[in-house]
């Protein structure tokens, strides 16, 4: 093992300490572990931002074109727009940034309308109308998924008062809720105990390893 | 028993704390081994993957930071060692910043595995031909549409900065509409987005493998066969890990299958502590009314 892996290690299981002993309480070298964690973090985001973002898609294709490729002069409009946005910070020119925020807006709802409706609206309603079938316990699915759609969509329908009829509606579509909210909680805690376990899988398969001379 | 009660219903949170950990702890140092089967769902992705001819091309997208490693990047070693074991050639990339690196080691790990006899597993693989990984970039539903008309042109060059456009993958596959399968490995919102902005518009079938937090919301979606498998956090990625038989592959029991017995001895104290805690808040409600009632 290298010598920058090896302190690679021994850095992450000192942070990972670090962080476990907030639950015991609040602390100076959790903080110290926080502060240390949202400066790598926000330090790796820029890093990765400029050479994925800002070099390869503005500076290198207009400074260091690919070879054989010209230098792309339409990317400066582009830029420029962005630039706009940045300029915001100067209070008489915040007004040039309406542009690219217009452009933005638009562009993305027009991208955005087509695709939601036919990528996923649609076809959402394709198979919550689906035939019932097959077999007897597919209809049943199929009628169960029904009855919660329609009782939950009432459930939020305002219009009308939560009382009578619309009122038991309503409470059926709010045992829906409560069911999806219990597989949610239940998945959430599956998922935080997996990264807990990922955190001992580090401590005891790699750092105490270290200790051993055993990887 | 009165007693009992208080010192339950006002237990330290702290106590709770050591004996999750414990729960964790024992497991990992003492495997239990308990079964477990693969789900449809999951079985569903894997048969894909299984199904495609060899030479097809996979992409995949490591959409995930290193907090969600033990759900996706287990999930990630096991769909690669499926794919290169099939001789499936793969193009990854991520659309997350933290998910840079993770993906390049997922890939070079992979593809370079060194077996127990000390050989490369996959010894024909090839860079740049039978898989490449793109990398990160920036804009999400802008790069799915960006791929939907040209790799190159979304990723012009790739992690290692070295021109795509000159590697021979790219010369055959051109766009997204060319993969056979698409795989999201993701620990965020994306795979709504790869549904509508690829999928659903290239016809390129979709499974996902994500974080536990995030099934649920998406067993929808592999109810409506927009994804055709769905592979739920670190117990699914385990399942996988089972039906690609990757300890037989790796030599050890694999990381998420490993960390299946603490999942289930933390699951069922949490069972237990629900049980006993509205045990005794049932018992405390009563003892208050009879005294109320009696005074």
């Amino acid at each position: 093992m290298s010598l920058s892996t090896l302190l690679g290690i021994w850095v992450a299981a000192a942070l990972t300490f670090m962080i476990f002993s907030f639950l015991y309480k609040d602390n100076a070298v959790y903080k110290l572990g926080e502060h240390v964690f949202l400066g790598i973090a926000l330090g790796y985001g820029w890093c990765i931002y400029y050479w994925n973002d800002i070099f390869s898609n503005a500076i290198a294709p207009l400074v260091y074109p690919l070879e054989g490729q010209a230098r792309n002069w339409t990317l400066i409009i582009p830029i420029v727009l962005g630039a706009f946005i940045l300029i915001r910070v100067v209070p008489r020119l915040a007004w040039l940034s309406r542009y690219s925020f217009a452009l933005l807006i638009a562009g993305y709802a027009g991208l955005a309308v087509p695709n939601e409706i036919a990528g996923r609206f649609l076809p959402q309603l394709v198979a919550t109308m689906g035939p019932f079938g097959p077999g007897w316990v597919g209809a049943v699915t199929q009628a169960v998924l029904l009855l919660g759609v329609f009782c939950t969509v009432v459930f939020f329908f305002f219009s009308l008062e939560h009382r009578g009829l619309v009122g038991k509606i309503g409470r059926v579509g709010v045992l829906y809720i409560m069911v999806a909210f219990g597989a949610a909680f239940g998945y959430t805690v599956m998922a935080r105990v997996s990264l807990l376990i990922g955190r001992f899988q580090f401590l005891i398969y790699e750092w105490i390893s270290t200790m051993h001379g055993s990887s | 028993m009165q007693k009992l009660a208080n010192i339950i219903l006002n237990l330290d949170r702290r106590v709770i704390y050591l004996i999750v950990f414990i729960c964790v702890l024992v497991p990992l140092l003492k495997p239990l081994e308990l079964p477990f089967e693969p789900t449809q769902e999951v079985k569903e992705a894997f048969n894909d993957i299984e199904a495609l001819e060899p030479g097809s091309v996979v992409l995949i997208s490591c959409d995930f930071g290193p907090s969600t490693i033990p759900e996706n990047y287990t999930m990630l070693e096991a769909l690669l060692h499926q794919c290169f074991r099939r001789h499936l050639r793969v193009i990854a990339m991520t659309l997350v910043p933290a998910g840079a690196a993770l993906g390049s080691r997922g890939m070079r790990e992979a593809a370079e595995f060194i077996d127990a006899s000390g050989a490369r597993l996959y010894p024909d693989l090839e860079y740049g031909s039978d898989y490449v990984y793109l990398g990160y970039k920036p804009g999400s539903t802008a790069v799915m549409l960006s791929i939907g008309q040209s790799f190159t042109d979304a990723f012009p060059r790739d992690h290692e900065n070295r021109v795509t456009s000159q590697m021979p993958i790219f010369r055959e596959i051109t766009a997204l509409a060319d993969c056979k399968y698409i795989f999201d490995i993701a620990s965020v919102g994306l795979p709504e987005y790869w549904v509508s902005y690829a999928s659903e518009r290239e016809n390129v079938p979709l499974s996902v493998n994500c974080t536990a937090v995030s099934a649920a919301q998406y067993y929808p979606y592999y109810a409506s066969r927009q994804f055709r498998g769905l592979v739920g956090g670190m117990k699914g990625a385990a399942e996988y890990e089972k039906l690609v038989g990757m300890e037989a592959i790796i030599g050890r029991i694999p990381d998420a299958t490993k960390g299946m017995d603490a999942q289930s001895a933390v699951h069922l104290f949490i069972v237990l502590a629900i049980i006993i805690a509205n045990i005794f808040y049932i018992m405390q409600g009563r003892q208050e009314r009879r005294e109320g009632e009696v005074s």
